[in-house]
């Protein structure tokens, strides 16, 4: 029987798949499909398999070196008794106290000499992974500057409502009423639709609604009335590289964007280097800039028409960062500083508060330093660092002369600026997503020091950290999201809660919370489609 | 399967192993969506069931809930993972990742496209069900045949072929329509 070159039928799909097993496909041959299709399965649940096998070991290692073996092995017989559920009852506290004591112990660190793991990276993994994240940086990219901190509340918004991005178009809600106001039949491709976890990479300037839709083209849309306005395709990105435009930023009356080329976040040497200015009447490029450097928009803060980026250098003795300042929409530089730090890895700015510009460096050993510039000079002015212990700051805040500062040790800093002394200090693992002039608003876990899932919003009071309030989503399976921002209008705060729960149906629901108090006033259910609430 | 050391404990055998067993598969094609590198991608699966073991509400949850919880926790942990790994100074991607599978009998050229057939395949694949992730993985990994398939699963010899027909000829349509626009170009 000739299986070739058919569908696979259910009476006879395993001699089918048996029979192309007999054939190794040809490279170059567009033919037999089915046979490149079952040779690369093989090949991508091998190696998937192989990844589980060493996770679990890992897991494994780590069950039997925090409990004994007779705890691990019969507390976890488990399931008829559930007093001997390690995660259900008392025991957890052991367990929860032991864990943490040793858990960053296991983890593989990030320090790129500290693996344990067993694999044996290819030289044409280079291939690989540029050609994966080619797929991916675009929506990974968004995650970046959708949740970047320092610009809460810095972008003009005119035209608040709720956007969905729907299979047959996108629909703009009424914020209160939550009516349609407009339908537009443009289906939206910025978004990996197998990832629904990330949100659109949409925003709302001025009143246009701007969509990064496909990695290289932006499209802008009527926000009051959702027309099509207009719509710029660039260059394609090279084969091998992948890339995404990089967050559009209104300044001086210019939409600025930038073409980032790299894989998995981390920046290639070949990346380009132009940054456009465009009309946002009609999307003419109007600049082209090519400024020293990598000026990556989603490492960068504009002010008063001037653009600060940042690049960072280093190896594994430590980082230098380097800071520029160019006049826009010429390009002209204004200053640049060069900033080393002995065992820093990670590197974040700038931040600009009161004429100051901010960067941070962690070190190895679970350290977080700052350091402030004149913002119209680039000379160092102070640093200070914070004593946090785990893998790094979430980013920086402003408040008049407070700094606050969510930390990966699972605790809020708030610092005074001008010293860098930690005026309070609360154990939330947290994102701030939003601040007003005297109130931080938390996604954190009112129940877990270690949140991993944020079920609580929380306001607390700037000045020394007290809580207001909190609001519980009491929805079991739907939780708030990471690193996105809330829409905080006319005394009532816009949250939304997903699941998460993969494939092509994200469950979600927008909550419409009394910025005073944390009292829900509404909740609507906006299942299966990606929302933007701006 | 899952059991590479006789001193650890089985993965049956212990109630994080039966929702590692459960949820695993489904987490890490998920995670891989968003991680491109295969050991950092396996870093955050770890992360999550170290998670999962500080929980103490997580197997009081119905199984929807704990995929959901599951599924949340791995989002937040590649936030924060983008969050690090992209303020980090700029590093040589060499080693940063695993080839799956031999191409050194490839053209540069058909690497590339090779690659990029295989990234289009994980995506198709993290947008399957876990149940049909499954199949696939008893499939093509451990090469069970359906009979066996079914009884792993528990459920009949026909559903099983019936999902795994549906399942490649998903694939096939990808594979094909691929293949002739290469072709065209």
């Amino acid at each position: 029987m000739n299986n070739r070159n058919k569908h696979f039928r259910p009476e006879s799909v395993e001699e089918q798949i048996n029979d192309f097993a007999q054939i190794r496909p040809q490279p170059e041959s567009i033919d037999a499909p089915e046979a490149h299709l079952l040779k690369d399965l093989r090949d991508v649940y091998s190696s998937y398999t192989q990844s589980g096998e060493r996770v679990w070991e890992r897991l494994a290692r780590h069950i039997t070196d925090e409990t004994d073996v007779a705890y691990s092995t019969h507390l976890d017989e488990a399931t008829a008794h559930e007093g001997n559920n390690p995660f259900a009852n008392g025991q957890a506290h052991t367990w929860q106290r032991s864990y943490q004591g040793r858990s960053q112990q296991m983890k593989r660190t990030n320090s790129p000499t500290n693996s344990s793991r067993q694999a044996t990276p290819s030289r044409l993994a280079l291939i690989a992974a540029v050609l994966v994240a080619a797929l991916l940086v675009s929506s990974l990219l968004w995650v970046l500057h959708s949740t970047r901190p320092g610009q809460i509340g810095k972008q003009p918004s005119v035209s608040h409502g709720i956007y969905l991005f729907k299979k047959d178009g996108i629909d703009k809600l009424d914020l209160q009423t939550h009516k349609v106001l407009w339908h537009l039949a443009h289906i939206y491709h910025g978004f990996a639709p197998m990832t629904p976890v990330f949100p659109p990479q949409a925003e709302v300037l001025g009143d246009n609604l701007y969509l990064l839709d496909k990695a290289n083209t932006i499209v802008a849309i009527n926000a009051q009335n959702g027309k099509m306005r207009w719509s710029r395709t660039f260059a394609p990105f090279p084969m091998t590289m992948g890339g995404s435009l990089l967050q559009p930023t209104l300044s001086g009356g210019l939409l600025y964007v930038n073409l980032y080329v790299g894989a998995n976040g981390r920046p290639l040497m070949n990346q380009q280097k132009v940054l456009y200015g465009l009309d946002p009447a009609n999307g003419a490029i109007k600049a082209t800039l090519k400024l020293p450097g990598f000026a990556r928009l989603d490492y960068s803060s504009f002010d008063e028409n001037v653009l600060y980026y940042m690049n960072s250098y280093g190896d594994h003795s430590g980082t230098t960062a380097e800071v520029y300042a160019v006049q826009l929409p010429g390009g002209q530089p204004l200053w640049h500083t060069s900033t080393s730090m002995k065992n820093a890895y990670i590197v974040d700015g700038p931040y600009i508060h009161n004429d100051v510009m901010y960067i941070t460096f962690h070190l190895y050993q679970y350290h977080d330093w700052i350091y402030a510039f004149d913002l119209h000079t680039g000379k160092s002015l102070r640093k200070y660092s914070i004593p946090s212990t785990g893998d790094g700051l979430r980013g920086l805040y402003f408040l008049g002369d407070m700094i606050y500062c969510p930390a990966t040790d699972n605790h809020v800093y708030a610092l005074d600026a001008r010293t860098g002394k930690v005026v309070w200090k609360q154990p939330f693992d947290a994102d701030i997503t939003q601040t007003t002039s005297n109130v931080l608003y938390l996604h954190t876990n009112m129940n877990m020091h270690r949140a991993y899932v944020y079920t609580d919003l929380v306001a607390l009071r700037a000045k020394d950290g007290a809580i207001l309030w909190h609001f519980n989503s009491s929805v079991p399976g739907l939780h708030f999201g990471a690193g996105y921002t809330i829409l905080n209008v006319g005394g009532v705060l816009y949250d939304l809660v997903t699941d998460d729960n993969g494939g092509i149906n994200p469950h979600a629901a927008l909550y419409a919370v009394r910025a005073s108090d944390g009292t829900l006033l509404w909740q609507l259910p906006v299942p299966g489609q990606e929302v933007l609430v701006v | 399967m899952m059991q590479r050391s006789t001193n650890l404990p089985d993965v049956n055998n212990t109630s994080v192993g039966r929702l590692y067993q459960r949820h695993w598969l489904g987490l890490f094609t998920a995670i891989g969506q968003s991680i491109s590198s295969r050991e950092d991608a396996e870093d955050i699966l770890l992360d999550v069931f170290l998670a999962a073991l500080e929980s103490r509400t997580l197997l009081q949850m119905d199984e929807q809930h704990q995929e959901a919880w599951l599924r949340r926790v791995a989002h937040n942990k590649c936030v924060d993972f983008y969050r690090r790994a992209t303020r980090r100074p700029t590093l040589l991607l060499e080693g940063n990742a695993e080839m799956l599978s031999d191409e050194s009998h490839l053209t540069p050229e058909r690497t590339v496209l090779h690659q990029e057939d295989l990234a289009q395949l994980q995506a198709h694949l993290a947008s399957l069900s876990t149940v049909q992730q499954e199949i696939l993985r008893l499939r093509f990994a451990d090469e069970l045949p359906c009979a066996q398939i079914a009884t792993r699963l528990d459920k009949s010899d026909s559903a099983i072929r019936t999902m795994l027909s549906r399942t490649l000829n998903l694939l096939r349509g990808m594979y094909t329509q691929r293949r002739k626009e290469s072709h065209h170009e």
